[in-house]
């Protein structure tokens, strides 16, 4: 004959597994964390670009751009304008993002050297120009320019790719590169390249 | 049994009173800076080549060294990296400058990837933002 369940320890089972409950709610909570972008690895990397890569790519163009004699030798900062980099790998990842950090990494850590154009807010600034001549908004005679800036180079790259699948898992090598090109002559003044390559078992989608 | 409660409730209370009050010394008004004693040398600023994971140790070593002045007056750095295994060894590298008071300039290089063959050597080399760097420190660590 089989003995009935005792009350109180139908209780005790109840509140230990409630107990379960709780803590495995707090640690699927604890999984979001922030992570060091210079470090790979994570589970969630794939073969494609990687934050790493962004910084490790900056860091090296910046470098070996200021080493260059059409920089390190310019008696005034060049003026410098971005072309859309050119991404032809399989990956869909916003490619802006290199040419925007090597920007932003010049302009912090070697302020002055060059100069960069902003293309973006063309207009805006045509518009704020005509104002100013029209009188409509107040400005600086010190600062005003017969034209708008023109660039001396443009800095844009490519984004290159070659990948392979099996049933084993899938292969990407990337090869990265970026030029100067002069705007009046469209002599290549500077080129350099980073190039990654990468294998996984199961591929991660990138955005 | 009600005795025991009850000394446990007051030893509570009386526990976090006295936490109350010891935080609430410790948060009043700004704490008085402190005082510079030195150049604030840490074991990584002693260094000019470090190795930050101690799973390195014995397994990378950095041979021939050199500094020297390039284009511009920046500090070029180019050392040797060795790897005493018989496995591939992947490694990060960043360097970090100084100026000619130690002091730590906004140049502080990317974690650079390493792959390293078995027993192979490789060349690191790196140069400076600014001529104001004089002194450096390779740091090196697992990927």
């Amino acid at each position: 004959m089989r003995k009935p369940i005792r009350p109180l320890l139908l209780w005790r089972v109840w509140l230990v597994l409630g107990l379960m409950a709780i803590v495995a709610g707090c640690a699927s909570e604890a999984y979001v964390r922030d992570i060091d972008p210079s470090r790979p690895g994570t589970p969630l990397a794939g073969t494609g670009p990687e934050s790493q890569d962004v910084l490790v790519i900056a860091d090296k163009m910046m470098r070996s751009l200021l080493g260059t004699p059409t920089i390190a030798n310019a008696s005034r900062p060049p003026t410098i304008a971005l072309i859309e980099l050119k991404n032809k790998s399989r990956f869909a990842v916003n490619s802006d993002i290199f040419l925007r950090k090597l920007r932003v990494t010049l302009n912090s850590k070697a302020a002055g050297r060059m100069i960069f154009l902003d293309r973006e807010n063309m207009e805006l600034v045509r518009k704020e120009r005509e104002a100013k001549r029209a009188g409509e908004l107040s400005a600086d005679p010190s600062l005003q320019q017969k034209a708008i800036a023109g660039a001396d180079y443009f800095l844009t790259g490519n984004v290159d790719g070659l990948s392979n699948a099996s049933q084993f898992g899938r292969e990407d090598y990337l090869l990265y590169t970026f030029r100067m090109v002069d705007a009046e002559s469209s002599a290549m003044v500077w080129e350099d390249e980073y190039e990654t390559k990468r294998v996984a078992q199961e591929d991660a989608v990138y955005r | 049994m009600k005795k025991m409660l009850y000394t446990g409730l007051l030893a509570l209370a009386l526990g976090t009173g006295v936490a109350g009050i010891a935080t609430g010394c410790r948060t009043e008004g700004a704490l008085p800076a402190q005082t510079v004693t030195g150049k604030g040398v840490t074991v990584e600023n002693d260094e000019q080549f470090v190795l930050l994971d101690k799973a390195l140790k014995g397994k990378l070593s950095f041979h021939n060294p050199i500094s020297r002045r390039v284009d511009n007056g920046r500090l070029e750095i180019v050392v040797e990296l060795r790897n005493r295994t018989r496995e591939p060894l992947i490694v990060n590298l960043s360097t970090v400058f100084r100026d000619g008071e130690g002091v730590t300039l906004n140049d502080e290089s990317a974690w650079q990837p390493v792959f390293l063959g078995p027993a192979q050597t490789q060349v690191y080399r790196v140069t400076s933002i600014t001529e104001q760097a004089a002194y450096f420190t390779v740091r090196a660590r697992l990927q």
